[in-house]
C-alpha cells in the first residue's frame, strides 16, 4: 500500500472539495471493501483518500415525495432490513441478500456498490497494465476470460460487478450526485455507467470531485412484479457469473410495462429494451419465455471461454420473468 | 536397528469378524491391544484437548508470535515465469527508512535460475510492514527473460520453450520410473530391460483388449489444486549467537531443524530451535523451512533482531506448492460376468518445473488384472508440486472410479455390485453395503431421471436433476520408527507427555495423551502433553498419515515401562508381587482389575517413587529398517464413498446434497477427532470436485486467481450433509492398531460426486473441476478440459 493521506469531511460540500483539483490523485472511501483491496494491489495510488464516514447527510433512508430516497452510505445490511424495501422493492432486497457475505453486507454501502470497480483479474494484478490502467492491452480478449463479457466487450471485456445496479435500473432509479461548490444532478442509474467504448478508465459518469449522494427509489415503482435472479459457481460468497431482473406491471394477464437487465455480462449493466419489447402487450406463455429465452443472447459475442454465459444469460431472463410474475405486485 | 523380535499370537479383525494372527515382534514392544478390550479412555470421543484454544483464539500460531523489537521481513518476487538474473542490487534499498537488513536470493540459494513467476528475488527486514514493502520496490533487478509455458498443453507442444536448465527436457517418462546412475545419466542397458518389460506389458493387455467381450475407453482431466491452508507459510525468527530460535508454521520440526542447521544449507545454525505448537493447516505444503523460512533466518542474524516473515495469500497459491493437474487415457477390459481383465493407463501431469510427483495413481484398490501403466511428468513454468493430501489419489481414483461406473454400465452391472466382485478387501467389501444402505442407493438408482412436475420420487424437479454416485479409497499408513516420547511420572502424581512433533490438525496432542492415560489406568485430564518443539524427543514428519500409527505406538511403549516402574516402586513399598499389579481407575489394581486390600490411589502410588520422577523414553518399536510394522489384517485401510448431488441443468450448478462417508483407520483411538478428519476430507473433496483450480494466464505466465475470490474454496452453503461412519478396526500392523486418517478421507470424494453428476445428467464430465460451463457444455453435447 502507498502511503496516503486521509480527510474527513463532515459535509458533502466538504467531500466533494476535499480532493482539490487533483482528483486522479484522492479517492473516496466509504465502507472500504472495493478501495482497500484496490489500495493494498496498488491498482490505485491516491495521494489523498476520502474518508465519507462522519458525513451524516449520506446516511439513511427515507421517504420524499421523489421517492424512497437511500443515502449513499447505507450498508447494504441496513438497505437489506429497510421494512419499506422490503414490503415495495423486495427484488432490491433479494439482490442484497444475495451478494457477497453477512461481513461485506455490514460493511459495503450503496453509493459503493455503484461505484465499485470491476474484478477482472487482470485489472486486479498490479502486474498487469491493461486498459484500464493505462496501458495499451485487454489481457482478457486472448488470456483467461471464463468470467468475462459476453456483450460490449471488444475493448474492455470486464464485467461490471454491481448486483444493485441492475435491479435499480429496472425500477427506473436515480441517482443524486453531488459536485463541488453544492452542485448537485440527478440521473437515471441507467446513465450513471459508461461503457468502455467512451471511457476505457472509469465504469461511471462521476466526474472529478463528484460523490454519489443517494439513489432514489420513484414511488411509482413500488410493488411491481420484480425479482432478481442470479447464477454462481458457488452459493457461498461468489461473483454472479449472470444475472437476470425483471420488473414487469401486469394489467389483466398481459404485461403492460417490462424492463429487463443482465448484470455480470458486459462492462456495464445492460438494459433488454428488445426483450422488454416482446413482453410488453404480451400474455406470459412458455412459447412466448422461450423465445425470450433465446433471443437474451442475441448480439453476444463471446470469448475463447465464456460462451456458456449466453446460456446462463436466456435461462436467467426465463426465471426472471417467472420469478417476477409470481411475486406479489400490484396490478 | 535390527531388534531382536519374538513371535506372538494376536486377534485382527471388526465387527463381529475376528481371527487369530501370528506377528513377530520387536523386542521392547508391547503385545497389541485385544479386541474386547474394556477401555476407559481410547474410543472415548473425547473434545481435542486444544479445542478451547483454537476457538477462543488463545492459541497462538506463528503468525501470532511478535517478539520484542521484531522487524517485518518481507520478498521481492520475480513477475517473469522464465528468466535468469543477472543482477540485484540492494544498495538503494538498504539505505531506505526503517531498513535493517537485505539478502540476495540468487547469492543465499546459490542458483540464478528464476522458472516461475513470483519466485523470491531477494528479501528485506524493517521496522514496520510498510517500510519492508517499500524498499523492496527500491530493490534494482536486471533479468534476462526466457520464454515460457505455463500449462501442460504448450509445454508439450512442438518447439515448446524449454523450462529446465541444461539438457532437462520438459516431458520426461516418471513410470515405469528411468533408472538412472550415480552421475545422473540415464543407465541405459537398465533403461533398455525397463522398454522391454514395457513392451511386454503393453502386448500383453493389446491382446487381452483384443480377446475381451467389452472394452471401455475415456479420457480424464484434473485441475492443479493449491493446499490453501488458512495459515500461510512463513516464520518468526531470533537469534541468541549462533543458536536460532524459530518459530515456524510446519507440519514437520524437525525437517526444519535439520534445514537451517545443515552444514552445506544456506542458514548453518550451529544449533536450532524449532516451535510449532499450532499449524494453521499443513495439507502436505510446509515439510520444510522453505526460502522463506530461510530468508527470516538469515535477515534476523543479519539485522540482530527477531524477524517475521509470513506469506501473503498470493505468495501461498503460487510459491508453496500444489496437487499436480492430470491428463489420464484409460482402457478397459471387462468380461461379460463382472470380471476385470486389464487395465491401460497412459498419463500425463505437470508438476511445475520439475517432473517428478505428477503422477496419478490410477490402478489402484481393485483387481485390475494386466495392467500396462505409462506416466510422463511435463515440466512447465509454474510452482512445482509438493505433497497435497493423499498425493496423486484423488486425480487418479477420480478417472479410475469414472472408468468402473463406465465399465459397469457396459455390461448392465449395478456400479457398487461390479466393485464387489474385482474388490478383495475385506473391510472395503463390508464398507460398500454399508455407504449403499445409508446413501439409499438400491431406491435413488432405480429411480426415473426424468422430472415429472413434482416431488413424486422421481430424480428431478423441474430442471434439477439428482443422482447418486459410489468411489472407494485406500491407504497405507501404519507408521515408521525414528521417533521417540518422553512419558515423565513425577512422584507428586503430575504425568507428562513430550515429543517434538506438530499438530496438523489430527489431533496428536490429545491422541497421544490418551494413549498414555489408558496404560496409567488415569485420566486425560491427568496428563499435560507437550508437542511441537524440536528440544523434545524426535517425532515425524506429517505426512502420509503416519503420525498417529507412528507415535501411538511410541506412547504406549514408553507409558507402559513407565507403569511397570511405578508398579515395582509399590510392590517394593508394600512388599507385594509387582507381577500381579496394574493401573486402572485412578488406582493399583490386581492384574485382572480387582481391588487390592489396600486402595492405593494414582498419586499416593506416586509417592512411593524412590526418585523425583520416573521418566521413560519409549522408542517406537520396529521390526526392521525395512518393516517397520507387523502384519495384519490386510496391507491397506479401506474406505467407501457415496454422494447425493442435484443438478441444475439451465444454470449447470451442482450441489452435493449428501456425502456418506465409511471410513477406518485401525483401532479409532478418539472417534471425534477420527470423524472430524473425514468430514476435512470430503469438504475438501468436494471443493476439489467442484470448484478448486489454478487458472494460469498463458500471456504473461502468471496465476489469475491466486486470491481466495476466484481460487474458490467450498463455503458453508455448499457444504453438504456430511453422514460419517467410522468402523474400528484391530488392524495388527502396530501395538495400538492405529493407522493414519488424515489423508484417506479425501482420496474418494471427487470420484464420487462426479459419478453421482453424470448419474443425475446422463452424460460424465471427465474434467474437474464440475464447473456450470462444462456441465451446461457437456449437456450441449461438447467437452471443456480447462
Amino acid at each position: 500500500m502507498k502511503p496516503f493521506r486521509m480527510a474527513l469531511p463532515r459535509t458533502v460540500e466538504e467531500a466533494a472539495g476535499a480532493g482539490g483539483e487533483s482528483f486522479a490523485a484522492s479517492k473516496m472511501l466509504a465502507g472500504g471493501t472495493d478501495l482497500l483491496a484496490e489500495l493494498k494491489e496498488r491498482t490505485q495510488t491516491p495521494d489523498l483518500v476520502i474518508n465519507l464516514k462522519r458525513v451524516a447527510a449520506l446516511r439513511g433512508i427515507a421517504e420524499s415525495p421523489r421517492g424512497l430516497e437511500i443515502g449513499a452510505l447505507v450498508t447494504l445490511a441496513e438497505a437489506a432490513e429497510d421494512a419499506r424495501i422490503a414490503e415495495r422493492w423486495p427484488a432490491l432486497r433479494d439482490t442484497i441478500l444475495e451478494t457477497a457475505t453477512p461481513q461485506i453486507r455490514n460493511a459495503g454501502t450503496v453509493g459503493g456498490n455503484l461505484a465499485q470497480r470491476p474484478r477482472c483479474w487482470y485489472y486486479r494484478d498490479e502486474s498487469y497494465r491493461c486498459l484500464k490502467k493505462g496501458g495499451t492491452v485487454c489481457y482478457a480478449q486472448e488470456g483467461a476470460n471464463e468470467y468475462h463479457a459476453i456483450f460490449g466487450n471488444k475493448i474492455c471485456a470486464a464485467v461490471h460487478p454491481s448486483n444493485l445496479a441492475p435491479v435499480l435500473i429496472a425500477h427506473g432509479a436515480l441517482v443524486e450526485i453531488a459536485g463541488s461548490g453544492g452542485k448537485t444532478r440527478t440521473i437515471p442509474v441507467e446513465e450513471f455507467f459508461v461503457a468502455p467504448e467512451k471511457n476505457v478508465a472509469a465504469e461511471n459518469v462521476l466526474a472529478p470531485q463528484e460523490v454519489i449522494a443517494r439513489v432514489i427509489l420513484p414511488l411509482n415503482s413500488a410493488n411491481r412484479h420484480a425479482a432478481y435472479v442470479e447464477a454462481r459457481e458457488r452459493l457461498s460468497y461468489d461473483w454472479a457469473l449472470c444475472g437476470a431482473t425483471a420488473s414487469l406491471r401486469l394489467e389483466a394477464g398481459r404485461v403492460r410495462e417490462a424492463r429487463i437487465v443482465l448484470n455480470a455480462v458486459a462492462p456495464v449493466p445492460v438494459r433488454r429494451k428488445d426483450l422488454e419489447a416482446m413482453l410488453i402487450g404480451a400474455e406470459i406463455t412458455d412459447e412466448l419465455l422461450e423465445r425470450v429465452a433465446k433471443a437474451a443472447a442475441a448480439g453476444a459475442t463471446p470469448l475463447r471461454d465464456n460462451g456458456y454465459k449466453q446460456a446462463l444469460a436466456g435461462a436467467l431472463t426465463k426465471r426472471a420473468i417467472l420469478a417476477a410474475r409470481a411475486g406479489k405486485g400490484a396490478g | 536397528m535390527a531388534a531382536n523380535t519374538s513371535e506372538i499370537k494376536i486377534r485382527v479383525g471388526f465387527g463381529d469378524s475376528f481371527r487369530d494372527l501370528t506377528v513377530r515382534i520387536a523386542e521392547g514392544d508391547v503385545p497389541p491391544y485385544e479386541p474386547g478390550t474394556r477401555f476407559d479412555v481410547i474410543g472415548a470421543a473425547a473434545p481435542r484437548l486444544d479445542a478451547e484454544a483454537k476457538v477462543t483464539g488463545s492459541a497462538r500460531f506463528t503468525y501470532d508470535q511478535n517478539l520484542p523489537g521484531l522487524l517485518h521481513g518481507k520478498i521481492l518476487r520475480c513477475p517473469h515465469p522464465n528468466a535468469n538474473v543477472k543482477s540485484v542490487d540492494l544498495t538503494a534499498a538498504r539505505a531506505m527508512p526503517g531498513v535493517k537488513a537485505a539478502i540476495s536470493f540468487p547469492e543465499v540459494f546459490r542458483t540464478e535460475a528464476v522458472r516461475f513467476a513470483w519466485e523470491g528475488i531477494a528479501a528485506v527486514a524493517a521496522e514496520s510492514e510498510a517500510q519492508a514493502e517499500a524498499a523492496l520496490r527500491a530493490i534494482a533487478v536486471e533479468y534476462e527473460v526466457l520464454p515460457f509455458c505455463v500449462t501442460r498443453e504448450d509445454a508439450m507442444k512442438d518447439g515448446a520453450p524449454q523450462v529446465g536448465r541444461r539438457n532437462q527436457q520438459n516431458v520426461r517418462r516418471i513410470y515405469p520410473e528411468i533408472p538412472f546412475t550415480r552421475d545422473g545419466t540415464i543407465d541405459e542397458k537398465k533403461e533398455a530391460a525397463r522398454q522391454v518389460e514395457m513392451r511386454e506389458a503393453e502386448a500383453k493387455v493389446d491382446r487381452i483388449l483384443k480377446e475381451s467381450d467389452t472394452v471401455v475407453q475415456g479420457t480424464f482431466y484434473t485441475q492443479v489444486q493449491t493446499h490453501s491452508p488458512l495459515e500461510t507459510h512463513g516464520v518468526v525468527c531470533t537469534w541468541e549467537n549462533e543458536s536460532l530460535v524459530c518459530y515456524c508454521s510446519t507440519q514437520a520440526t524437525f525437517a526444519v531443524r535439520h534445514e537451517l542447521t545443515h552444514h552445506q544449507g544456506p542458514v548453518r545454525a550451529t544449533n536450532a530451535r524449532v516451535l510449532c505448537e499450532y499449524v494453521g493447516g499443513g495439507f502436505g505444503a510446509k515439510f520444510g523451512a522453505g526460502r522463506e523460512g530461510v530468508a527470516g533466518a538469515l535477515l534476523a542474524k543479519a539485522a540482530g533482531r527477531p524477524v517475521k516473515v509470513m506469506l501473503d495469500r498470493r505468495e501461498e497459491h503460487t510459491t508453496t506448492g500444489n496437487r499436480p493437474d492430470s491428463h489420464q487415457v484409460l482402457a478397459m477390459a471387462v468380461a461379460k460376468t463382472g470380471e476385470i481383465r486389464a487395465l491401460r493407463a497412459r498419463s500425463w501431469g505437470t508438476a511445475g518445473t520439475s517432473p517428478a510427483g505428477a503422477g496419478a495413481h490410477n490402478d489402484v484398490m481393485y483387481e485390475l488384472g494386466e495392467i500396462d501403466k505409462i506416466e510422463y511428468g511435463v515440466r512447465t513454468n509454474a510452482n512445482d508440486a509438493r505433497p497435497l493430501r493423499a498425493p496423486g489419489f484423488p486425480q487418479g481414483v477420480f478417472a479410475l472410479e469414472a472408468m468402473m461406473d463406465i465399465a459397469a454400465a457396459s455390461i448392465g452391472m449395478d456400479p457398487i455390485e461390479f466393485r464387489k466382485k474385482n474388490d478383495a478387501h475385506p473391510v472395503r467389501r463390508a464398507e460398500y453395503d454399508i455407504a449403499c444402505e445409508r446413501i439409499g442407493w438400491a431406491a435413488k438408482r432405480g429411480a426415473p431421471a426424468v422430472p415429472r412436475g413434482g416431488a413424486d420420487g422421481g430424480r428431478g424437479v423441474g430442471p434439477l436433476r439428482r443422482g447418486v454416485g459410489c468411489a472407494s479409497s485406500l491407504w497405507f499408513a501404519s507408521g515408521g520408527g525414528g521417533a521417540k516420547v518422553l512419558v515423565r511420572v513425577h512422584k507428586n502424581g503430575t504425568v507428562e507427555v513430550r515429543n517434538g512433533a506438530q499438530d496438523i490438525g489430527t489431533g496428536t496432542r490429545t491422541i497421544l495423551g490418551m494413549v498414555v492415560a489408558e496404560e496409567l489406568g488415569i485420566r486425560l485430564a491427568d496428563v499435560a502433553t507437550f508437542i511441537g518443539d524440536t528440544n523434545d524427543p524426535a517425532g515425524p514428519g506429517s505426512g502420509g498419515s503416519t503420525t498417529a500409527p507412528t507415535l501411538t505406538p511410541a506412547a504406549r511403549v514408553a507409558a507402559h515401562r513407565a507403569k511397570r516402574q511405578l508398579l515395582d516402586a509399590v510392590a517394593r513399598a508394600e512388599g507385594w508381587d509387582a507381577g500381579n499389579l496394574d493401573l486402572r481407575g485412578g488406582k493399583v489394581v490386581g492384574r485382572d482389575g480387582a481391588a487390592l486390600a489396600r486402595e492405593i490411589d494414582f498419586r499416593a502410588a506416586c509417592g512411593l517413587i524412590a526418585e523425583d520422577q520416573i521418566e521413560v523414553l519409549g522408542e517406537r518399536p520396529v521390526l526392521d529398517k525395512d518393516h517397520p510394522n507387523y502384519g495384519g489384517l490386510a496391507d491397506t485401510n479401506a474406505g467407501v464413498q457415496c454422494a447425493e448431488v442435484e443438478v441444475d441443468v439451465e444454470t449447470g450448478l451442482v450441489r452435493v446434497l449428501k456425502v456418506v462417508a465409511v471410513a477406518d483407520a485401525g483401532k479409532l483411538i478418539n472417534p471425534k477427532l477420527a470423524e472430524s478428519q473425514v468430514r476435512g476430507g470430503v469438504i475438501q473433496g468436494v471443493s476439489y470436485a467442484l470448484y478448486e483450480r489454478r487458472i494460469m494466464d498463458r500471456i504473461e505466465g502468471r496465476m489469475v486467481n491466486a486470491d481466495f475470490e476466484f481460487y474458490k474454496i467450498l463455503g458453508a452453503v455448499d457444504c453438504p450433509e456430511i453422514e460419517v461412519v467410522l468402523l474400528d478396526v484391530f488392524m495388527g500392523h502396530n501395538n495400538t492398531h492405529v493407522m493414519g486418517l488424515g489423508e484417506p478421507p479425501v482420496v474418494a470424494t471427487a470420484a464420487a460426486v462426479a459419478n453421482a453428476v453424470a448419474h443425475a445428467i446422463g452424460v460424465r464430465i471427465h474434467s474437474l473441476p464440475i464447473t456450470p460451463r462444462k456441465v451446461l457444455a457437456a449437456l450441449a453435447g461438447e467437452e471443456v478440459r480447462g
